[in-house]
């Protein structure tokens, strides 16, 4: 998942940068408006975090030129403004949520996770695909009933893949919602990812979820799909 | 409760019982003298009467009196009594209506007559005129005989004159209680129909909370006597709305300037419970960094409750003004070498100062801090001061790329930043207002001026006239 956060506050985006990474999500973040629509436009992001008081280019300023482009990311606006008033008409501008600063870190992982969700049309918190169950909140997986133990990265690869299930999910996609661009240009390491999943899936139930489409991307589904 | 209605109703009332008792007493005299006066005049009337049928002759002195024409002085009617002497008391004539009885022999001179009440002889109240005239002489004997003075007591019952003052008396007194209770009635509707402008005024000043802070009196058709009242709470409510806008105000802001930091503080607490490889000397520095910011933020709006406070009492003393602000640039070596800029100062060597040095500081720290803050990288801020006749003038000058002529009043305003973000800096709005608040408890002026070529200029001046402004002596040294 590809989350962008625009936060004026340095110390508060490098904090929140970190926690959203360590939580799994491809992050990428800028301190001003500009910056933040700039990245918006260029990239697709599942949710954005954007604070509303920004330099240059306010947050609600950002929001209505995104709507205005079409865009239809998710947005969470956070301020330090908490009237209702304020609260008004950051949603009356598009946004989909609303944080009051100071909040707690795991709400406003929470809210990003349930924008994710909403980024593919899903409220559930559970996703079942054949005999595999993927429990968004506790983050627990199994397949035939028996639980499988994952690395952060593999379950974001499942959810990912699971989330699209039936749709084939590029390697460009992969690495964008997932790793950042931390990774190389001829690095493998979405295969690897790919590799490990599938073997972990396999020890439960040897029947393949996770198909390659050459020269396309992967797919996760049953076979009889 | 003390009801003005009330008091008024009990005072009135007893003024107006006292002046009517009073009122009513003054009257009852003068009827009561003037009848006694009326009654007099008839009681002489008759012993002028009688005194006209006196005659001396060889013989002594005779009454012509005739009954006829005096019938009170019969026996049958007797409501009146004469009795008449001589000086050696021997008795010369009395009335039929005396029988045996005595008056008694009070008496005056013709001219002045001597009036007095007496119990008549029948035993009923009377009244009596006393006189000793000399009777006329008969022709014959005049001169013959030396003239002898006679003794002459009238008396007649009083029972009409004192009927009638007891009527007068009742009458006044009836009046005064039918008075007395007819403004007991009318009184208070009376006074509550004078009163209401002041009920409605307290019904609308009841109606007023501090939710209702834009609610006004209308001073213009209040009588005369409640409209200054109404202007003047009218004035007070003006500043209270003011000023709890301003406290409204200074909350939401203090709120919202808390609100990052906090946020910061949380976040970084969070992240470090939840993964606590994340936790290191960086993020301990960030912590201690927010701390500092949020305990500058309280240090900066207490020195401004402070400079507030009515008690606040600078500590003036006389000082070289050019140290104070070698030292005070000194501190902001760092920072001016950050950007690389260049701070000039333009104070003549010999000036002196007489106020306080360290709110001083304050305020010329406060100043620079700012002009360093919002000055671009390699900048030049010009520091200049100079006596000028009676006055003294302090410019602080530097870019302020942006700055317009609309955001000038603002610039003193708490928590105001040309960038309404206010992010990045730790620059939290309060330095200027904190300066001005000092300069007024110094009696100085702070203000700030848009110079050419888009710098700003904070100047603060003064008065050398005034008890705590800035003085400036005789050159050091």
């Amino acid at each position: 998942m590809r989350v962008l956060l625009v936060e004026d506050s340095r110390r508060l985006r490098t904090t929140l940068t970190t926690a959203l990474r360590r939580s799994g999500y491809a992050v990428d973040d800028a301190g001003d408006g500009q910056a933040g629509l700039e990245l918006a436009t260029a990239n697709d992001y599942d949710a954005i975090v954007l604070d509303i008081m920004l330099p240059g280019l306010s947050g609600l300023e950002l929001l209505k030129h995104l709507r205005e482009r079409g865009s239809s990311t998710h947005i969470l606006l956070l301020t330090a403004k908490d009237t209702v008033d304020d609260r008004v008409r950051g949603l009356q501008a598009g946004a989909d949520d609303y944080l009051v600063k100071p909040f707690a870190l795991e709400e406003l992982l929470a809210r990003v996770e349930a924008l994710c969700r909403r980024a593919y049309g899903s409220k559930q918190t559970r996703l079942v695909i054949a005999d595999l169950e993927i429990d968004t909140v506790s983050k627990q997986v199994l397949r035939a009933g028996q639980p499988m133990v994952l690395k952060p990265r593999e379950y974001l690869l499942l959810l990912y893949l699971a989330r699209r299930s039936g749709q084939v999910v590029t390697r460009r996609e992969i690495e964008d919602h997932l790793y950042n661009g931390e990774i190389a240009l001829m690095s493998n390491a979405v295969e690897s990812a790919i590799s490990s999943l599938r073997k972990k899936l396999s020890r439960a139930n040897p029947a393949p979820l996770i198909h390659t489409r050459h020269g396309l991307g992967y797919v996760l589904k049953t076979e009889t799909e | 409760m003390r009801s003005i209605r009330e008091q008024l109703t009990r005072r009135l009332l007893l003024t107006f019982s006292a002046l009517l008792a009073v009122g009513g007493l003054i009257l009852y005299i003068s009827i009561h003298a003037a009848l006694v006066k009326e009654y007099d005049a008839g009681l002489l009337a008759r012993a002028l009467a009688i005194t006209t049928l006196t005659e001396q002759n060889d013989r002594g002195v005779k009454v012509e009196f005739s009954d006829h024409f005096m019938y009170e002085f019969r026996d049958r009617v007797a409501t009146a009594f004469f009795q008449m002497w001589l000086p050696d008391g021997r008795e010369v004539k009395r009335s039929e209506s005396l029988h045996g009885s005595e008056l008694p022999r009070r008496f005056g001179a013709l001219a002045q007559p001597q009036f007095y009440d007496l119990r008549l002889p029948d035993g009923r109240q009377g009244r009596a005129v006393g006189v000793q005239f000399t009777p006329k002489m008969d022709r014959d004997a005049r001169g013959r005989i030396p003239p002898q003075q006679v003794v002459l007591v009238v008396a007649a019952e009083r029972r009409h004159l004192d009927h009638a003052l007891a009527v007068l008396g009742l009458m006044l007194c009836g009046n005064g209680v039918l008075l007395l209770a007819a403004m007991m009635l009318v009184l208070p509707w009376v006074l509550r129909r004078a009163l209401t402008p002041l009920h409605e005024l307290a019904m609308q000043a009841a109606e007023i909370d501090a939710h209702k802070l834009d609610a006004r009196f209308p001073s213009e058709t209040l009588p005369t006597e409640l409209a200054p009242i109404g202007k003047r709470l009218n004035d007070l409510l003006a500043r209270l709305e003011q000023s709890f806008e301003r406290e409204r105000q200074f909350s939401a802001n203090v709120a919202h300037e808390l609100r990052t930091p906090i946020a910061e503080l949380r976040a970084l607490a969070e992240l470090g419970l939840k993964w606590p490889d994340t936790r290191s000397t960086a993020t301990d520095q960030e912590t201690l960094a927010i701390a500092l910011q949020m305990e500058a933020m309280v240090t900066t709006l207490f020195a401004l409750l402070r400079s507030e406070d009515v008690q606040f009492a600078p500590q003036a003393q006389a000082f070289d003004l050019a140290p104070l602000l070698d030292s005070i640039l000194s501190a902001c070596r760092a920072r001016t070498a950050n950007k690389d800029i260049t701070v000039a100062i333009h104070v003549p060597a010999a000036m002196r100062l007489h106020s306080d040095p360290q709110v001083l500081r304050s305020i010329l720290t406060n100043l620079l801090d700012n002009a360093i803050e919002y000055s671009p990288v390699r900048a030049r801020i010009e520091i200049s001061a100079a006596p000028r006749e009676s006055r003294f003038e302090l410019r602080i000058c530097n870019p302020a790329q942006g700055l317009t002529a609309a955001d000038l009043p603002r610039l003193f305003d708490r928590f105001w930043r040309k960038d309404e973000a206010r992010s990045g800096s730790d620059h939290m709005g309060l330095g200027l207002p904190l300066a001005r608040a000092f300069a007024a408890s110094l009696g100085l002026d702070l203000r700030a001026e848009l110079e050419d070529e888009a710098r700003v200029a904070f100047v603060l001046s003064g008065s050398l006239g005034k008890a705590a402004a800035v003085r400036n002596l005789a050159p050091a040294g």
